[in-house]
């Protein structure tokens, strides 16, 4: 495999983990988010060339670099412990950011399936189509859900902590996709359409 | 099987942004503009060392909070702010004062009435908010009934029993509250109902006297969200022709549910 593709993969993924992990200190973002996305930009950058999906991708992780930077200094993470007492326009933001990463999610694993499809990586391809799937009926129905939360008892926030842990494990099941598609013997070929 | 994305993308867009309008205008209409102070029907008597609490609702998350309130002519009296129920939108917070029986200047004061507050907000200036009536008196105490004991539930019921220390004539009833609140409250003294008492009722020294109340204001439009923390005004007449008059206090609880809450913000916050 051509040696900046294998690294473009490996980018993105490490990309992907930035975003998963919040981990503060003194309110500081340790691993930035926009960081993770300048990384996930380049990565799709280095892979239009394989597919154009990642270049719309691509465009929505640039736009996602400016909306995740005040998440740097801002607490701005909904957790079912302090729901009720955040304003509207956080539960909004936090909303939108999750559906942005979606879209890219999604223009991803379209790319990631047209590769190993021309590959003829019938099992990758499969995982990648599963895994789709499941990633994007969670994230909608979080989507569509999540605002009746704002109008419902608070028992029922609840049910974003099982969002929330279903959430994480699917995002670990797709970062590992990239990881995987790194090492696999890719053939030169043009997939551009 | 092809899938066709546009199709599938756009009716998701469709339901995710019908969702998120759909809430977030309902979320708007029970969004209070302002706190909103529940109106009073109070007596406060300070021989006790009373507190007086003062109801009021705000919005759960972001909005105008009240962060003090202070009776304008007695600011000596300082109250705590506390959350006292969560509802799905709101919260319904509690301010309490205790009053300092002690409290020469205070006492100085009274009788006093109160028909406003000067209300503090973490935003915009502070503001003078109608309370209804809360009239705080220095009664003397009664000394022909000993108090035996009381009781209240938050159905709206309760009773008020005292002893009679010497041979008596109850002469009066008097309400004591505003007249258009008689209707949601059904009071009945020694199991018959007030209006029929025969009087002068002649109470033995050592009879026992009960008096039951029941507040039925939680179904009516509007008297739902007041409050009446009264008295009933006992008039005795000793047989050396003394007029001694027993407070009895008929306090009502503020229980609301979600849906009167929700009520009464979607009407603007209408109390009269």
């Amino acid at each position: 495999m051509n040696p900046e593709i294998y690294r473009a993969y490996r980018r993105l993924g490490w990309g992907l983990v930035f975003e998963l992990i919040d981990f503060r200190a003194f309110y500081f973002d340790v691993l930035p988010d926009f960081v993770g996305y300048i990384m996930i930009a380049s990565a799709l950058s280095q892979l239009s060339s394989l597919h154009t999906v990642f270049i719309k991708a691509k465009w929505v992780a640039i736009g996602m670099i400016f909306v995740t930077l005040p998440h740097v200094l801002m607490a701005s993470s909904v957790t079912f412990s302090n729901f009720g007492s955040l304003p509207l326009y956080l539960h909004i933001y936090s909303e939108a950011l999750l559906a942005c990463h979606v879209l890219i999610v999604f223009w991803i694993c379209q790319g990631f399936a047209a590769i190993a499809r021309a590959e003829r990586q019938t099992d990758l391809l499969m995982t990648v189509i599963t895994r789709r799937n499941l990633y994007m009926g969670l994230a909608i129905a979080q989507l569509i859900f999540y605002p009746f939360l704002l109008n419902v008892e608070e028992s029922w926030i609840n049910l974003l902590l099982i969002f929330g842990v279903l959430q994480m494990i699917m995002e670990v099941l797709f970062i590992r996709l990239p990881f995987r598609f790194s090492q696999i013997k890719i053939k030169q070929i043009d997939l551009r359409v | 099987m092809k899938v066709n994305w546009k199709a599938l993308g756009g009716l998701t867009i469709v339901l995710i942004l019908g969702s998120w309008i759909f809430n977030i205008l309902y979320f708007q209409q029970l969004h209070l503009k302002e706190p909103l102070f529940f109106k009073y029907h109070m007596i406060v008597n300070m021989n006790h060392g009373k507190t007086i609490y003062i109801n009021f609702l705000e919005n759960k998350n972001e909005g105008k909070k009240v962060t003090g309130i202070q009776f304008v002519d007695i600011p000596q009296i300082r109250f705590q702010i506390y959350p006292d129920q969560t509802y799905t939108h709101h919260m319904m917070m509690k301010a309490a004062a205790d009053l300092q029986w002690n409290d020469d200047e205070l006492r100085g004061k009274l009788p006093v009435t109160i028909n406003e507050l000067f209300v503090y907000y973490n935003e915009g200036p502070p503001a003078m908010v109608p309370i209804g009536e809360i009239r705080i008196v220095e009664d003397k105490e009664a000394d022909v009934v000993d108090f035996i004991a009381s009781s209240g539930s938050s159905d709206g019921s309760g009773s008020y029993t005292v002893r009679a220390t010497q041979k008596v004539k109850l002469e009066k009833v008097d309400f004591g509250i505003k007249d258009q609140s008689k209707s949601w409250l059904n009071l009945q003294l020694a199991n018959i109902p007030v209006n029929e008492l025969k009087l002068p009722m002649n109470i033995e020294k050592g009879e026992a006297i009960t008096l039951q109340y029941h507040w039925s204001n939680q179904d009516a439009e509007h008297a739902a969200y007041e409050i009446f923390q009264s008295k009933i005004q006992l008039h005795f007449r000793t047989l050396d022709g003394r007029v001694v008059i027993e407070s009895v206090p008929i306090s009502q609880y503020l229980r609301l549910t979600n849906a009167q809450v929700q009520h009464l913000v979607r009407t603007g916050g209408e109390l009269d």
